[in-house]
């Protein structure tokens, strides 16, 4: 049974057609990469799936039930969670503060300091844990928002660039978490670093112009035509 | 990594501390607030007395605008509305039923239930910061236009004739609770302002300090994430602006023992007081609602007085200082002032 189905998912914002008649569908505890050039949709599909924007064509159905039309915070309590492409955190409060606010819905008490305390570890952000997020760079915000989209352990996690502004060593350490939550989560995620794609590996879905162009595995889906021709722009020329 | 729950921690020190400060801030105001309502009395004139009332009343209601706009984030101009129900339903609920007991529950009941209605087209209507303040200064504008006109036999409510610009004149002072004929003297109901403050005070403390009071502070940082982290702001904000609602309407009925009800009390001047206030107090702490406006009140009462210079004149410049020079406000410019004085000598032992 697929985690979540799209069904000819459209987006319209006026004339501009951000979405086409988009058709994708994603397993429990699968993993996918999503990429495509700007303007593709990438963003906009992470939108309509968490409530953001409504789309106007199509359906989205998560574990079989249809919540088009629901509220953000409506899917967030289903069990989608999703890091932005900028980082969205609470930029007046500490590292901690921001993590419980996240953590507090699902645990209290003593769970809530444990995987509080787990959650910056695994972040690497124990030495931060007292800073003002606002204060910090843009690589460790970056952390903060993953920590606290993982945190509540979500059963799907969207991730929009969650590699942009970090250094070689944390994106390889941030792919292995990725491939790590994939065991026991569906995760979906948005990149433009061809690197960071190869080292999660496995099925990869190339958007352009609001519609998919290819859904393969990453050696193929790299050595494909059709995609090289996207990214160096030779689709013009057709 | 692992996504299984591990073993209890120990409490961290960032919880603790500011759990610590909480309490013994909350502990020295409530034991400040007894021995100035207990002692006060005794040393001061019945002018000063009253007028130290109207004083406590308005830190009532600017403590009101300091947790919804400080903490909740949400620019309401409406806090007038609430403080002038407050007072309206405390004098006509104590003058038609003959006790001031039913007046105190409609002063707090009213602007809750009234705040309770608006505040829902507003959050449910997703109305943003700029609109919130533009839509509740409309309905201050209504409410005073209404009450200014409202005098004649038309508008009475019971037998309350509501006045129009004279409102309501023969409002009575609290009495003890179920004997409408013992009625409060002016040094009890300095104290029960003091109390009432405290209290006001205390529901504050605790509800920020709750799991909905810190979800609160998160949505003035970042709606966005806070409803994607699950968490329906809609109903956060309405709570915080109905409670808001309710410590301004207490306001109205502490105010309204001190001075006559009059659709003043719904007027552009109070509007932008209150927002004065919190701003010279600084945002995002209780203290400073508190602080600005006993400051604000101190000058412009004394330069009223004097009548040397135009009160509102030197409020405008003391304003404009203030967010030149000072803007996150006196408490919070102070506070790290003396954090600083306190770091000062450590470095210098390094």
């Amino acid at each position: 049974m697929s985690m979540i189905e799209v069904q000819n998912l459209g987006m319209r914002f006026g004339g501009v057609v951000a979405l086409a008649s988009v058709n994708f569908a994603i397993k429990t505890k699968e993993h996918c990469c999503v990429i495509g050039p700007n303007g593709a949709g990438k963003s906009t599909f992470f939108k309509c799936l968490t409530g953001q924007l409504k789309p106007t064509d199509g359906d989205v159905v998560f574990k079989g039930k249809s919540i088009r039309g629901y509220q953000p915070h409506q899917i967030a309590q289903m069990g989608i969670g999703i890091k932005t492409q900028v980082p969205n955190v609470f930029d007046g409060l500490t590292v901690d503060e921001n993590i419980q606010v996240a953590l507090r819905r699902h645990y209290s008490g003593a769970a809530l300091r444990a995987r509080l305390d787990e959650m910056l570890e695994t972040m690497h952000l124990v030495d931060l844990r007292n800073e003002i997020v606002g204060k910090l760079a843009h690589g460790h915000r970056q952390l903060v928002e993953l920590a606290m989209v993982v945190g509540p352990s979500p059963e799907l996690i969207l991730l929009d660039e969650p590699a942009a502004g970090m250094t070689k060593s944390e994106s390889n350490r941030l792919a292995g978490l990725i491939k790590e939550l994939a065991r026991n989560h569906s995760v979906i995620v948005v990149e433009h670093d061809m690197q960071f794609i190869r080292l999660i590996g496995g099925r990869v879905t190339v958007f352009n112009r609001g519609e998919v162009l290819v859904d393969d595995h990453v050696d193929q889906v790299l050595n494909d035509q059709r995609v090289k021709n996207v990214y160096l722009g030779k689709q013009a020329a057709f | 990594m692992s996504i299984e729950i591990l073993p209890a921690a120990q409490c961290s020190r960032t919880t603790v501390i500011p759990m610590i400060k909480e309490i013994s801030i909350a502990t020295a105001a409530t034991t400040a607030a007894i021995v100035a309502a207990l002692a006060f009395p005794h040393v001061a004139e019945l002018y000063t007395l009253i007028n130290v009332t109207i004083f406590i009343s308005l830190c009532v209601l600017a403590l009101s605008l300091g947790l919804v706009w400080g903490y909740g984030g949400i620019f309401c101009l409406g806090q007038a509305v609430f403080f002038g129900l407050g007072g309206y339903s405390y004098a006509i609920a104590s003058l038609n039923f003959g006790d001031t007991t039913y007046g105190v529950a409609a002063s707090l009941l009213v602007p809750m239930i009234f705040a309770a209605a608006v505040g829902y087209f507003i959050f449910w209507g997703r109305i943003g910061d700029v609109y919130v303040g533009v839509i509740t200064l409309t309905i201050t504008l209504i409410f005073s236009q209404l009450l200014n006109g409202s005098a004649g036999d038309a508008y009475v409510i019971g037998s309350v004739p509501l006045g129009g610009f004279n409102g309501i004149p023969m409002t009575p002072p609290l009495n003890i609770p179920g004997k409408a004929e013992e009625m409060l003297s002016p040094e009890a109901i300095f104290q029960v302002a003091i109390l009432a403050l405290a209290a006001a005070y205390l529901v504050c403390r605790v509800y920020l300090a709750s799991k909905l009071g810190k979800t609160m502070v998160a949505i003035r940082e970042n709606e966005t994430r806070a409803e994607l982290l699950g968490y329906d702001t809609r109903v956060v904000k309405l709570i915080t602006f109905v409670i808001g609602a309710g410590l301004a309407g207490a306001a109205g009925m502490l105010f309204a023992n001190s001075l006559t009800v009059t659709p003043n009390m719904f007027s552009l001047s109070i509007t932008a007081q209150i927002v004065i206030w919190v701003l010279i107090g600084g945002r995002g702490t209780l203290l400073g609602p508190l602080v600005g406006c006993i400051f604000v009140q101190v000058i412009t009462t004394q330069l009223g007085t004097s009548g040397f210079l135009n009160p509102e004149i030197i409020l405008g410049g003391i304003l404009i200082m203030f967010v030149m020079f000072v803007p996150s406000g006196l408490v919070p410019a102070l506070r790290q002032v003396t954090e600083r004085l306190i770091r000062r000598p450590l470095k210098w032992r390094k």
